[in-house]
């Protein structure tokens, strides 16, 4: 069954006077409990894909649909919300906020949506046993290494128990072992959780762990 | 999110950039404080103004003046006893008995400014001003609240309730009770109808040397007058400040004299009727004796000079004495010049106006409280506007620097606003976010301007009173903090923090994540 339809979605980029394609008339079904890898050069439209999937960005045209629903169609409440709640982001710069702990970035999600104070440790301090990382909770992003600051946007991303996530280049910034580390974990979580996770990348040998692995090219998606 | 996450989030991100947060509080800071201190200064003022026809319960008091041409000094309490020319009235018991049986006018008195040059207590050598009012306490006008002793009462003679500023001159501030019973001497320029007699002046001591008497007169200390009366009056009856008012000298008694002089021609005439018949005789007996021109001339002489001595001795007998034609006479400047003024009170606030035409059409002149208070109010209404409008201009740039440090905000946030944008951050979220920084700002430099205006305000506090009793002024604590105030200022920060904090949040809501993210 698939969780994720792209029915002929387009994305296009006004620069000036001309238009750039981004995504170009892309159908696609992603499984539930898949682990999808996208590979490609370059503005090939790959991160384009992910935040359109994301709901970070909207198509220009066709639509999206997630669990039926269609996301390109809901308003920035709803739009957030399904991003806070089925969705979890993974970057390849982290993107931590610098001047909170890692026990804190994981709790940004819980604190959007209200939760209160004693149960977003709670919950938080578990994500971040899961990744490995309970005896770093009080450290600062600066504090981390780079691995470590991956687990903990792994960990955020983990703390609304999404159905989806979505990582952009995850180990883009890491050398092999620690790329090899986030992978497994991803892995792991994608066969424990069932969680549906699709990475972005332009390694090989992380592309080699995913059930599929597709290629996009001029916002266009071939299979490999 | 919740309301606490919100406050916690602002706190933090005003705290990640100290140095500009604390430059952008500074100014509200200095805002706040101009705007509370000045406006405190107004109220207090203010206050201090109306607090006295309050305390006397003077709205429904009418002042009536001599002449409907001159207005009064704004003191209900004050009457102007200079303001007399020939187009004004004389007020007199005749006029009181009139202006009573107004319709809706309860009762009337008299009030006096009694000339009083200076006091002091008696065994102390200090001498201060002292402005001193007469009225008939009888009546139901003024009821002059006391905070010790008791009230005046009809029919007192020097008995005097004092106001606060000499009770403080007196060094008795602390202590205001132990001053009950004690006794005041006021020092007039000219003997009056009270006291001691004005020595009666020999003959030979002409106008010339003449000097100005300082005649003391005692009196007894029964009450203090609460605060917020004008603390530099004092109160005595009318029926004792008639006889201050009434002086007292030596004048020539014409009627004596005349008599005297009447009783002097009389026997004049009949000592010269004697003598001439004793002469007539002579000059008979003269004819038979031969004598000289010269001795018939020392005879004449004798006999002239026989007369001047039964003139002088029996003029003598009458008890002749210059200064017996002296008598002490007194003259009474409220029945020459009539009161100072007429105060009456009025049954009900509504009909003010109503006696106020009817005394003008006397041709008397009318001060009521309710004038005195709109004048008072439309001159602090104009100083409260111009410092509004200096407050406001602080605030105005207090408010650019809130902008500002917000703008600049969005900017180094811009990453963040993306991460936050990414983990379900709706545009909502981030708008409240910047607003509630925005307005933690304004907030703090209001809580922040409020503690140091409040000790701002204890200092010129104390200043100030300190120079309004040296220089007589009866204000005290002119700075005052009502609640209002207080939660007035710092709602209204908050409200200038929110109202900067808008656009920079509204900025920083419609950036699109995806960019945002990609900021670097």
């Amino acid at each position: 069954m698939s969780i994720i339809q792209l029915k002929s979605v387009s994305r296009t980029y006004v620069m000036g006077k001309e238009t750039i394609p981004a995504l170009d008339d892309v159908s696609l079904d992603i499984k539930e409990g898949e682990f999808l890898a996208i590979m490609g050069p370059s503005g090939s439209g790959k991160s384009t894909f992910a935040n359109v999937i994301g709901g970070l960005d909207k198509p220009s045209s066709g639509d999206v649909l997630v669990d039926g629903e269609c996301i390109n169609k809901l308003n920035d409440k709803h739009i957030s919300s399904y991003r806070n709640r089925k969705v979890g982001f993974i970057f390849q710069s982290f993107n931590l906020l610098p001047t909170y702990t890692a026990l804190e970035n994981v709790m940004i999600p819980l604190i959007l949506t209200g939760e209160s104070s004693s149960i977003r440790k709670q919950k938080a301090y578990e994500c971040l046993k899961e990744v490995g990382l309970e005896n770093r909770a009080d450290h600062k992003p600066y504090q981390l290494s780079g691995g470590e600051r991956q687990r903990v946007s792994i960990a955020r991303a983990l703390i609304n128990q999404p159905q989806i996530i979505i990582a952009d280049e995850p180990t883009g910034n890491l050398d092999t072992k620690k790329s090899e580390e986030i992978v497994s974990l991803l892995k792991e979580l994608n066969r424990k959780k069932k969680i549906t996770v699709i990475v972005i990348t332009h390694d090989p040998s992380v592309a080699r762990q995913a059930d599929r692995t597709l290629h996009m090219k001029d916002g266009k998606i071939g299979k490999a | 999110m919740r309301f606490f996450d919100y406050l916690v989030l602002g706190l933090r991100n005003i705290w990640r950039r100290k140095s500009r947060s604390f430059l952008t509080i500074f100014a509200v800071v200095i805002g706040a404080i101009s705007m509370v201190i000045m406006l405190s200064l107004v109220l207090g003022a203010k206050q201090v103004a109306t607090s006295q026809l309050e305390s006397i319960n003077g709205l429904t008091l009418v002042s009536v003046s001599p002449n409907s041409e001159i207005q009064s000094s704004g003191n209900l309490l004050n009457p102007d006893q200079g303001n007399i020319d020939e187009s004004s009235q004389k007020l007199n018991d005749s006029t009181v008995a009139l202006l009573k049986n107004i319709p809706n006018v309860v009762d009337a008195t008299p009030t006096v400014g009694v000339w009083v040059k200076s006091a002091k207590l008696e065994g102390q050598d200090k001498k201060f001003r002292i402005g001193l009012l007469a009225f008939a306490p009888g009546t139901q006008v003024l009821n002059i609240p006391v905070g010790a002793g008791r009230q005046l009462r009809e029919g007192d003679m020097d008995k005097i309730v004092i106001g606060r500023e000499l009770v403080r001159n007196f060094g008795y501030a602390n202590n205001p009770d132990e001053l009950i019973g004690k006794r005041i001497i006021l020092f007039t320029q000219e003997y009056v109808d009270w006291g001691a007699e004005p020595p009666k002046p020999s003959y030979a001591e002409g106008k010339e040397n003449w000097v100005q008497p300082s005649v003391e007169i005692t009196a007894e200390i029964v009450g203090i007058v609460t605060h917020g009366l004008d603390e530099g009056q004092s109160y005595i009856t009318l029926d004792w400040g008639k006889r201050l008012m009434t002086g007292l000298y030596w004048k020539n008694d014409d009627v004596r004299r005349k008599a005297f002089e009447e009783q002097r021609k009389r026997l004049e005439e009949q000592l010269r009727a004697e003598f001439e018949t004793r002469k007539r005789e002579l000059e008979e007996q003269m004819k038979y004796q031969q004598l000289t021109d010269d001795q018939r001339k020392n005879l004449y002489n004798e006999i002239e000079s026989q007369y001047n001595q039964e003139l002088q001795t029996r003029m003598n007998a009458l008890g002749y004495n210059e200064s017996d034609f002296l008598v002490l006479a007194k003259e009474n400047r409220l029945a020459r010049d009539g009161y100072g003024a007429i105060l009456l009170r009025v049954d009900n606030t509504d009909n003010i106006d109503g006696v106020a035409k009817s005394i003008r059409k006397l041709g008397l002149g009318v001060q009521t409280a309710k004038e005195t208070l709109d004048q008072i109010k439309k001159i602090f209404l104009l100083i409260g506007l111009i410092i509004g409008a200096i407050g406001g201009i602080v605030l105005f740039v207090a408010a650019l620097g809130i902008i500002n440090s917000m703008v600049m905000a969005t900017y180094e946030r811009t990453r963040e606003i993306g991460i936050l944008r990414a983990c379900g951050a709706t545009r909502t979220n981030i708008k409240s976010m910047f607003i509630f920084e925005a307005a933690t700002l304004g907030f703090m430099g209001g809580v922040i301007g409020l503690v140091l205006s409040f000790g701002l305000g204890k200092i010129l506090n104390a200043v100030g009173n300190s120079i309004a009793s040296t220089q007589g002024v009866p204000i005290n604590n002119f700075i005052s903090f009502p609640l209002w105030l207080i939660v007035g200022v710092i709602a209204l920060t908050t409200f200038i923090g929110i109202i900067s904090g808008l656009l920079p949040a509204i900025r920083a809501s419609r950036m699109d994540p995806v960019e945002a993210l990609r900021y670097e």
